[in-house]
Order: structure tokens, then C-alpha cells, then sequence
């Protein structure tokens, strides 16, 4: 069977770009962007050796790009926060900028409080493996969709191993 | 005499995708209900734990939902992890793999219609978060819970249908170039 790691690496690449600061956002509609990198994968994948593959291994083969973009998002993300590009503030000072006037003063007092806070590394770790299961389901679900929409030639043969 | 004989028939993936769906419920349908069952629940937790976890838990799904309180269910006044439209589709995810043991005798369907059922999924989440951007209506947290479902239900049937096929393929030893299956069958000498 053809090798999956180019097509898992791509993954990767798109998973660790839509995780990253601004870029990220886009998670914010229905985890899309990790459904994206499961898809990507799989289509990267059928397309490049004309295959069509069983869900499973498209869900397996998403679940693995979404995974290890998201982990290595953590730290690119706490990086850049070092670094001062705070996405993470400029979501919440636009939320309390747009929605302040009908949000509860205990929530609005809450968001200033958690945006003052300084960020650690282990903090910023714990909630980026809290993340990181999410985005591999949701990057499972974008492999298994993908799998079920590309099919590009013959089917391969389900026992031959992942990567 | 009765005597017993094994055939071997060799079957087309076709005609054993048709006989995977009419098994019992398999280890893979229990593993994807559970995992997108557990998802909402982790989701719902916040307002019934301490500060310091409810934090923890905010904090991993702020990567996957904006979190606005106008837009999340609350208890108590506290927020729950997720939105409106992320809490119907984690909830309907699970969801997803009971529609998926309902339609495993008519797998055809799930398989040559993926694309189309996706699609017209996303149509009704899509116009809803639109129009309301637009500001031509303000949806309101049924129309979010309900299209997040909508959308939920059609990923859980494919992520069911994906763990499912895994974990069969697992239990299964396979030969080298087609799917086998052995069958013992009692016939009667002739």
C-alpha cells in the first residue's frame, strides 16, 4: 500500500496553521478547520495514488494530522504569546467590544480578570490537551467524511497497516 | 447421516459490507457513541465543578468555540464550556450512532450519498450563522442548537461508520487479496 506520510504530514501542515493565533479562529465554526485538515489528508492522499480507502482508515489518518497539528500548535501559540501577538486577548477585547452591552457584569468582570492573568506554560499545556481531544475527534470526523466523499479508484485491501 | 462440511465462499466487499451491518452492535459502534457522549458531557460539566477545574475545562474548549455567554447555555449563571450550535453537535454526534444502527441494513445510502448528505447538513447551519451575521434575522439558541445538530447527526453517522469498519477490520484476519469468509455449513448427505 502506498505510504500515508506525505499525506498525513500536509495534514499536519494545515491542522498546525488553522490552530495558530488569528488563523485559529476559524475552529470557532464548528471545529472546522480540523475537519478541514482531516479532509485534506484524505484527499491529498486518494488523489496522489488513486485510491479510494474504507473510513476507518480516512478517520484514523485525520484523527493523527488533527493530533499532532493541534499539539504542535500549543506550542507555536505559547510562543507567540511570549512573543506578544496575543490573538487570544484581541478575541476577548472584540467580544466585550461587541457583546459587552448585553453580557452579565459578573461575566464581563470575569473576561478582564482572565485577561489580565499571566499565562504559564503549564496552564497553557493542560488546556491545550483538553484541545488536542477535541480537534482529533473532530479531525477523525473530517477523515472519516473525507474517505466516504473521495473516491478516486480502486478499493485498497483493509488490512494493510496505517503509515 | 448428517454430516458437517466448511465452505469456504469468497465474498465481494459488496455483499460483506451488507452482512457486517446486520451483526450485532460492535466494540467500534460502542467506542464512537461513548467518546462523542463523553465530548458533550465534559463540555456540560463547568457549572457543576470547582473554579479551578471549571477554568481547566474552559480553557480546552476555548480553542474550539468563541464561549460567548449570550450565546451558551448557563446553570446557575455559569456558562457551559461550548456554545449553543458546539453543544448540539457534540450531543447529536452521539446521536449520529444511533441514526447509524437504524440504517446499518442500508448501508448503500450512507456510502454513495456521503457528499450530498454532508452538504445538505451544513446548508441549514450555514444560513442560520449567515443571516444572522448579515443582520437580516437573530437566530436565537434552538435555531443554533438545532442546525449544530443537524450538522452533529451527519458527522456522527460517518465517524460511527468509520470506527466501525476499524475495529471490525481489526477483529478480522484478512487474506492477502480479497475478503474471506468461512462459514460452517450442516447439509444433509445426499
Amino acid at each position: 500500500m502506498p505510504s500515508q506520510k506525505q499525506s498525513i504530514i500536509l495534514g499536519v501542515a494545515v491542522a498546525t496553521i488553522l490552530s495558530t493565533s488569528y488563523l485559529s479562529f476559524i475552529n470557532f465554526l464548528c471545529c472546522a478547520g480540523m475537519i478541514a485538515a482531516g479532509m485534506v489528508t484524505v484527499w491529498h492522499y486518494t488523489s496522489t495514488h488513486n485510491l479510494t480507502i474504507p473510513a476507518g482508515r480516512g478517520a484514523v489518518m485525520g484523527l493523527i494530522a488533527a493530533g499532532i497539528g493541534s499539539f504542535l500548535a500549543i506550542f507555536l501559540n505559547f510562543a507567540l504569546i511570549k512573543l506578544g501577538i496575543r490573538a487570544d486577548l484581541a478575541i476577548s477585547q472584540f467580544v466585550i467590544d461587541t457583546f459587552g452591552e448585553n453580557m452579565p457584569p459578573e461575566a464581563l468582570d470575569d473576561m478582564r480578570e482572565q485577561m489580565d492573568k499571566p499565562v504559564t506554560f503549564a496552564g497553557y499545556f493542560v488546556n491545550g490537551l483538553i484541545g488536542l481531544v477535541v480537534s482529533a475527534i473532530f479531525g477523525a470526523i473530517g477523515g472519516a467524511i473525507g474517505a466516504s466523499v473521495f473516491k478516486k479508484g480502486r478499493d485498497i485491501t483493509p488490512d494493510e497497516g496505517v503509515v | 447421516m448428517a454430516t458437517l462440511q466448511t465452505f469456504q465462499l469468497q465474498l465481494t466487499s459488496e455483499s460483506m459490507e451488507l452482512s457486517d451491518t446486520r451483526r450485532p452492535v460492535s466494540r467500534g459502534w460502542w467506542v464512537a457513541f461513548f467518546s462523542c457522549l463523553i465530548l458533550g458531557m465534559v463540555a456540560t460539566l463547568p457549572p457543576f465543578l470547582p473554579e479551578a477545574a471549571r477554568e481547566v475545562i474552559m480553557g480546552g474548549f476555548s480553542a474550539v468555540c468563541h464561549q460567548l455567554p449570550s450565546r451558551s447555555y448557563h446553570v446557575n449563571g455559569i456558562s457551559l464550556a461550548v456554545c449553543h450550535r458546539c453543544m448540539g453537535i457534540y450531543y447529536a454526534t452521539a446521536a449520529g450512532a444511533i441514526i447509524f444502527l437504524l440504517m446499518r441494513n442500508r448501508p448503500r445510502i450512507l456510502s454513495s450519498k456521503a457528499g450530498a448528505i454532508i452538504v445538505a447538513s451544513l446548508i441549514p447551519l450555514g444560513i442560520d450563522w449567515l443571516i444572522d451575521v448579515i443582520g437580516w434575522w437573530s437566530n436565537t439558541p434552538y435555531s443554533r442548537f438545532a442546525t449544530g445538530a443537524l450538522f452533529g447527526s451527519a458527522a456522527g453517522i460517518y465517524y460511527t461508520k468509520a470506527l466501525v469498519e476499524l475495529f471490525q477490520k481489526r477483529s478480522q484476519p484478512a487474506d492477502e487479496s480479497t475478503e474471506m469468509a468461512a462459514i460452517d455449513v450442516n447439509v444433509d448427505a445426499l
